[in-house]
């Protein structure tokens, strides 16, 4: 599904350059939960920007579904985020002059599907993460917890293969971090339907909670850029 | 961008200032010149001579001084024909009243040279090289009585002359012009000092007594053309005081985090205002020197254009420079700063007022409020703006002042209306579009206000190309109808050559019209006179038509009565024996005056009493004209030439081949020129164009102003939505798509600029300008839609849209993903 081979990653050239991740080897097989933990700056963000394609390894291979990210297109890699990849962010990322179910059905319709045609689908998923009575409702008119339900809302709606999260209970008070979490945790149980074959959802953690990582099957740790 | 649009908004201000002003001056020049010290201007009204005895009667009074002179349009004998002004004075008379100061009362001793040269003329330096004519030369002047022959009896020293009337003008002696122009015993005009209006008009009860100085009618009119200039470029600067508010607005909302945490650390309200304002004070600054500059060099091209349309006119304006002035500098360093203040003034304002906690909290960028107070205010001002446009009947400048007020409440208007257009269209597009356009809409809507105003700034400098040429569409049908209608001739021949100036002033002797009749091909001919004279303290144009030519021309011709009222047995009984003459519309309005009542005329022959017998549509004069028998316009007003003679040609014959039989004919003794109706069209589309070309230009710097808004709100909706764009990105949309959605705000805000540009254009055609005309011209256009400008506008505001978002497009395109979605 994901597998990092001998991947580097640096910003930045000569002297001032900084080496965020240094030779990582590193698979994900499908249906696996992973927290990935480290203290600040030891390229945990990284690894997940790498992993969605939104970067790319200066040395070393990234392969999703059998194809390395550097050998993608940018428009390859586009589509493959919007088709295959669930993004959830520390920050939620919401747009904050769409309402929730607007927020939430954005990458169907970036597809060319009208609204109308997906909006049954969006609001089931919000049903699922508990915001029933929040479709119409704006970022600013919910709280963090229920902005980051429509985030994991929206990152399910293309029913993607990969869900990678990165902090995604870093802006919430703990309560709310673990009623985020327990979802992942359904959600990453589920399978998807692709290319006509039925598989088990991957997920990804990039977490610095110990509590939450406790809680995931895998847990990766990471320092100074390399796999402990 | 700031510094770009609030230059150009100076440089168009500055460059109409300047253009009018060196226009003004140079016009004035020209007057100034041949105005004198006298206390008094008397004459029997414009191209209507007036007996020199009178100037003696006048002299014999106690303590008086009388300068009468002869002003004498003649056109020149060379290839290209140019009109030249003879003038005749006495200079023992003149030098008493400083006559002629400007010219030189130094060259009054060459001017005594006069005495000596019989027929002799003085001629100013730029004539005499531009025609290679030497002093002892001849020079072949058509008077309107025949070809003359002047002796050049020297040059005029003083080189402020060769600035007056294009140069193209002579002095002669009064006595000496008198006979070659064929005006024996009488002058224009009369100037006197020492004694009160009283005792002239107890000498001259018929004379018409004015103070000195007063334009001549058609310099009044070239100079009505160029202030409307004036109004073009008040629209310029209002639509750049939306782009520079958009600009401000931005500029301070990008800066808001930075406010935010001034506050937090202690700085005060005031302390943010003044720190802004600071900021804007020296932008103004630094824009309104910029713009003087380019203003200064923009003028120079419009002052050409201005002397080419005024010149066509009356040949007044030759050499007019463009000075920047201390004060001009001092008006447009106070408009550009103050227009960067006022614009800054209220998104600074509110910067200083927002709480530091709101800016400094995530989702700060809130949607939109409602503006329903605003607008309702802009409502109210627009009824009020309305009202007065159309009602008041007051000054141009006050129109203006009008406009402006309509102007800004629509833009108090405009914001919630484009909530409310986006509310609506922002369901449609949910439930039936894709999340491309919707997202464009979006964007759109993140800043209703600035949305609005780069719509307005856009649509409004698209707005004038079509206001302008609705009118002048209007002007154009109107007049076509006219001719149409009130005109049987195939060939008119007139003294003057009307593609060089319309307004020329030379006459044709009236033994012409038989001599032209008689040429083969012509089946009919008519006599037209027009001049100038005084009613109710105005230049109105009396019309004499020599009716029975005229009537059987007509019937010639298959063509309806004309004035319609001249069926009725009595009015035309009426028309006939003088008694009766019929009003432009103009006249009837501009002067309330309606058919069946009377007016009194003061005629070099007395006071003379007219009944209206009916009004017309007639062009000829924005002041109002009447149509009169030509024999009573020559008994009462003692003249006895022609301006026209209509010609008729004869079924089945070749219009070029007579034209150029009749051209030939009335060459043999005069300087004539005969024109077909379409190239007297020509001339007058070409007159209307020159006028229409002058305001086009500051357009098209208004259009770049708002090509300039447009850009400037879609690169900064780009940059205001970095994050945004970064997470559409990380979730799914392309490069291209990204492209295509910020360049469906620039067709977004072409099609809405596009819908004011029609719309309003046509608006501002059929409310404020044609109120205007109708104010100072009494002419009622009907409303014309120019379908080419509407088109060009439709084209280019999609165009320009579209040209407009590229770059923002591409730099929204470009954006890198983790940094925009990293940044707060």
């Amino acid at each position: 599904m994901l597998q990092f081979t001998s991947v580097s990653k640096t910003y930045g050239e000569g002297p001032l350059s900084v080496k965020a991740l240094r030779s990582i080897d590193f698979s994900v097989t499908p249906g696996e939960f992973i927290a990935i933990t480290g203290p600040s700056g030891c390229g945990k963000s990284t690894l997940l920007h790498l992993a969605s394609g939104l970067d790319l390894p200066s040395a070393g291979q990234v392969v999703i579904d059998g194809k390395a990210t550097s050998d993608r297109s940018d428009d390859e890699l586009t589509l493959m985020r919007r088709n295959r990849i669930g993004l959830i962010f520390q920050s939620f990322n919401l747009i904050p002059t769409l309402t929730a179910l607007e927020n939430v059905v954005l990458p169907a319709t970036l597809s060319g599907r009208p609204f109308s045609a997906i909006a049954s689908n969006g609001k089931r998923l919000l049903e699922r993460v508990g915001l029933a009575a929040r479709f119409s409702h704006y970022p600013d008119q919910l709280s963090g917890g229920e902005a980051q339900r429509v985030a994991i809302a929206r990152a399910l709606m293309m029913d993607p293969l990969l869900l990678l999260a990165d902090e995604p209970t870093g802006n919430l008070d703990s309560a709310s971090g673990l009623e985020i979490i327990a979802l992942l945790e359904e959600f990453s149980e589920e399978t998807v339907h692709a290319d006509g074959v039925k598989l088990s959802r991957s997920t990804l953690i990039v977490t610095h909670d110990e509590a939450i990582a406790s809680r995931a099957p895998r847990r990766v740790r990471l320092k100074d850029g390399q796999i402990l | 961008m700031v510094v770009l649009s609030l230059t150009l908004g100076v440089a168009i201000f500055v460059s109409s200032f300047e253009s009018v002003l060196a226009a003004e001056s140079a016009i004035a020049r020209t007057a100034n010149a041949t105005q004198s010290t006298a206390e008094w201007t008397v004459s029997y009204g414009n191209f209507v001579g007036i007996p020199e005895k009178v100037a003696d009667e006048l002299g014999a009074i106690k303590g008086s001084e009388t300068v009468p002179i002869l002003e004498a349009s003649a056109v020149t004998e060379t290839q290209h024909a140019r009109n030249f002004l003879i003038y005749g004075v006495d200079p023992q008379r003149a030098s008493h009243q400083n006559h002629l100061s400007q010219v030189s009362v130094a060259d009054f001793g060459a001017i005594a040279s006069l005495a000596e040269t019989p027929d002799g003329i003085l001629l100013t330096q730029k004539f005499a090289a531009s025609e290679s004519v030497r002093a002892g030369g001849l020079l072949s002047l058509d008077t309107g009585k025949g070809l003359r022959k002047f002796r050049v009896a020297g040059l005029i020293s003083d080189p402020r002359a060769n600035h007056l009337a294009s140069g193209a003008f002579g002095i002669a002696l009064l006595s000496t012009a008198q006979r070659l122009v064929g005006q024996p015993g009488l002058v224009d005009r009369i100037e006197v000092s020492g004694v009160s209006r009283a005792q002239i008009q107890n000498i001259c009860p018929t004379c018409q007594i004015e103070r000195p100085g007063k334009l001549g009618s058609a310099a009044q009119d070239a100079l009505g053309r160029i202030h409307s200039l004036l109004g073009v470029s008040v629209l310029a600067l209002l639509v750049g005081l939306l782009l520079i508010y958009n600009t401000v607005q931005v500029s301070v909302l990008d800066r808001m985090k930075d406010i935010a945490i001034l506050r937090a650390v202690g700085a005060t309200r005031f302390q943010i205002l003044f720190l802004l304002l600071s900021e804007w004070l020296a932008v103004g600054a630094a824009s309104s020197v910029f713009g003087i500059l380019l203003g200064s060099g923009m003028a120079g091209l419009l002052v050409e254009y201005t002397r080419r349309t005024v010149n066509t006119m009356v040949p007044l304006m030759a050499d007019a420079k463009v000075e920047v002035t201390p004060v001009l500098i001092g008006v447009s360093m106070i408009i550009g700063v103050g227009t960067a203040l006022a614009a800054a003034l209220v998104p600074v304002a509110a910067a200083a007022r927002v709480r530091p906690l709101e800016i400094l909290r995530p989702y700060a960028y809130r949607r939109a409020r409602s503006f329903v107070p605003a607008a309702v205010v802009g409502f109210l001002l627009f009824c009020l703006g309305n009202y007065g446009i159309t009602n008041l009947h007051a000054s141009i400048e006050w129109g203006l002042v009008m406009v402006a007020v309509e102007f800004l409440s629509v833009a108090l208007i405009f914001p919630q209306i484009v909530i409310w257009l986006g509310r609506i269209l922002r369901k449609q597009m949910v439930s039936r579009a894709s999340f491309g356009p919707f997202l464009a809409l979006d964007g759109l809507l993140k800043a209703p206000h600035r949305t609005a105003f780069t719509i307005m700034t856009f649509g409004c400098s698209l707005m004038m190309t079509v206001a302008t040429e609705s009118l002048v569409d209007g002007f154009r049908k109107s007049t076509g109808t006219w001719m149409s209608v009130a005109f049987p001739f195939d060939i008119s021949v007139m003294g003057n050559d009307i593609s060089a100036s319309v307004y020329g002033t030379q006459v044709l002797p009236q033994k012409l019209t038989p001599e032209l009749a008689k040429v083969p091909g012509i089946s009919g001919a008519y006599s037209v006179r027009k001049l100038f004279t005084s009613f109710r303290g105005q230049d109105v144009m009396a019309i004499g038509v020599d009716l029975e030519p005229y009537l059987l021309a007509r019937r010639e011709k298959n063509m309806k009565m004309w004035p319609t009222e001249l069926a009725d047995p009595e009015a035309l009984r009426s028309f006939r024996e003088g008694t009766g003459v019929f009003l432009s519309d103009n006249f009837s309005e501009l002067f309330q005056i309606q058919p069946g009542e009377s007016i009194q005329m003061q005629t070099p022959s007395g006071p003379k009493t007219f009944r209206v017998l009916g009004k017309t549509d007639d062009y000829s004069w924005p002041h109002g004209a009447f149509i009169i028998g030509l024999k009573e316009l020559q008994t009462s007003w003692k003249d006895d030439v022609i301006s026209y003679v209509d010609l008729v040609v004869a079924p089945g014959q070749s219009l070029a081949e007579v034209k150029t039989r009749v051209q030939h004919a009335a060459k043999k003794n005069q300087m004539a020129f005969a024109f077909d109706r379409q190239e007297i069209r020509d001339v007058t589309d070409s007159v209307l164009e020159q006028t229409v070309s002058m305001a086009n230009i500051q357009a098209i710097i208004a259009i770049l102003i708002g090509v300039l808004g447009v850009i400037n709100a879609i690169w900064i909706g780009v940059v205001n939505r970095q994050r945004e764009i970064g997470l559409w990105r990380a979730i799914g949309v392309t490069r291209w798509q990204v492209v295509r959605i910020v360049l469906s705000e620039g067709i977004y805000i072409g099609f809405a600029a596009a819908l004011i540009g029609v719309v309003g254009g046509l608006y501002g055609g059929w409310v404020p300008l044609r109120s205007f005309s109708y104010d100072i011209t009494g002419y009622r256009y009907p409303l014309v839609v120019p379908w080419p400008q509407v088109g060009m506008v439709v084209f280019l505001a999609f165009g320009l849209g579209i040209a407009a978002g590229i770059f923002p497009a591409r730099m929204a395109g470009k954006t890198p993903v983790l940094e925009a979605i990293a940044c707060e």
